[in-house]
């Protein structure tokens, strides 16, 4: 049965991949990709990696459909899209990739452990019980330090590209819906606390910061998209502080870590330390995610130079409101 | 009961696969976008049905998560076809 299962969701994922691509409507490209996201997450469940399925729950409902619809409308144009007919010269590339890919898990041992056996024996050095998290924050924490940072980068050219000058200018919210007022006086709660649970479950079990942070962005985009002015009226310097919060502690990890003498990102075994560090990263990653998923958006009824003329005012009225 | 569990994953999977008919058909945006959403309720009770079978309770998580966030789709949906902010009809 249990062979049937994965039969099935294999067989399901590469329909819907051929479909979405050959898919006549962007629109139908977009909410067979959030079923994908779905089928996706089914995946990860069945290959008992609850860490990434959970990660795909949250990207995939929370902030792929979101961003996706959006983007849809900001680039819709009339008539049927042509699908496929000229990237039929990719089809060479794609057989030798999956070639190299099908040759290299045939190459991995079917007892294989991986990397679990060097974790394991790990897991004495660090003060948290759940491995997956001691490789992120403590074992690799330099590989999750750079992620922030690419976030962070991320962010920072998404302002270039728009000219924008404030980070709090993409914030200004969309025109007010009364259906998303409603909602968010139910879901926004739950988003907070269960956004809170995977962080504190982090510590000892599959959750974390990443997987926090993205619930939290989901809350930002909920409010965005409801018209809610509670986003724009947040001092733009607390803003910038969470977007940079957990980049700014490891790097202060890293320059102690200098002065102690030690080498770099070898941090005091204390949970409370990491924990911080945690906690900050996840701060970050919802700013971040929220800033990248609605910084994009371009005012529809408006045209470019009336919005940097507002933008303008705006950022004028900031000053007098700073002083 | 192990296979009981996972018979019924596999039931649920079939019920999508089925949905996905309509996606494909349409006719209206409106369609796809209600099909999406009954996938994202059944995807919750296999995520459950799949904790049950696998004995992995954190697999519940993933489940909650599409609960509390499927609707975010929908609320970008109904966003972008109000009538006010340009043609509704233009989106297929």
């Amino acid at each position: 049965m249990a062979l049937f299962l994965d039969i099935l969701v294999a067989f399901s994922l590469v329909a819907i991949a051929w479909r979405i691509m050959r898919a006549p409507g962007h629109f139908q490209a977009v909410v067979l990709f959030i079923t994908f996201g779905l089928l996706l997450s089914l995946a990860w469940a069945r290959l008992n990696s609850p860490d990434i399925a959970l990660a795909e729950a949250a990207v995939g409902a929370g902030l792929a459909g979101v961003l996706l619809l959006d983007t849809l409308r900001a680039v819709a144009q009339p008539g049927k899209v042509k699908t496929g007919a000229h990237f039929s010269w990719l089809l060479l590339p794609c057989l030798l990739l999956a070639g190299l890919l099908t040759l290299s898990i045939i190459h991995i041992q079917p007892d294989s452990q991986g990397l679990a056996r060097a974790v394991e024996a790990g897991m004495q050095t660090t003060s948290l019980e759940y491995p997956v998290t001691a490789v992120l924050l403590d074992f690799r924490g330099y590989d999750t330090w750079l992620e922030l940072g690419v976030l962070l980068a991320a962010v920072l050219g998404l302002l270039c590209v728009r000219r924008k000058k404030s980070i709090r200018a993409p914030l200004l919210p969309a025109p007010a819906e009364p259906v998303g007022r409603w909602l968010i006086s139910i879901l926004l709660p739950l988003i907070l606390l269960v956004g809170g649970f995977l962080l504190w479950l982090g510590a000892f079990a599959p959750g974390g910061a990443f997987q926090a942070g993205v619930v939290w962005a989901a809350g930002g985009v909920l409010l965005w998209q409801a018209g809610h002015p509670s986003l724009g009226a947040l001092p733009v310097s607390l803003w910038r502080t969470g977007a940079v919060l957990g980049f700014a502690l490891f790097w202060l990890l890293a320059a102690t870590a200098l002065i102690r003498n030690e080498p770099m990102l070898t941090h005091p075994q204390a949970k409370a330390w990491i924990l911080a560090v945690e906690y900050a990263a996840a701060l970050s990653i919802a700013v971040c995610l929220t800033s990248l998923a609605i910084g994009g958006q371009k005012s529809e009824d408006r045209n470019q130079k009336s919005e940097v003329r507002d933008q303008r005012s705006g950022d004028r009225c900031q000053i007098t409101n700073n002083r | 009961m192990q296979i009981f569990f996972l018979a019924l994953a596999c039931f649920l999977i079939l019920n999508i696969l089925a949905g996905l008919w309509r996606v494909v058909q349409g006719p209206t945006p409106a369609d796809r976008m209600v099909s999406a959403q009954l996938f994202g309720t059944t995807g919750v009770a296999i995520l459950l049905v799949l904790a049950q079978a696998l004995e992995a309770p954190y697999i519940r998580n993933a489940a909650l998560l599409f609960a509390l966030l499927m609707i975010m789709a929908v609320l970008s949906f109904v966003r972008k076809s109000t009538p006010k902010q340009g043609q509704a009809g233009n989106i297929k």
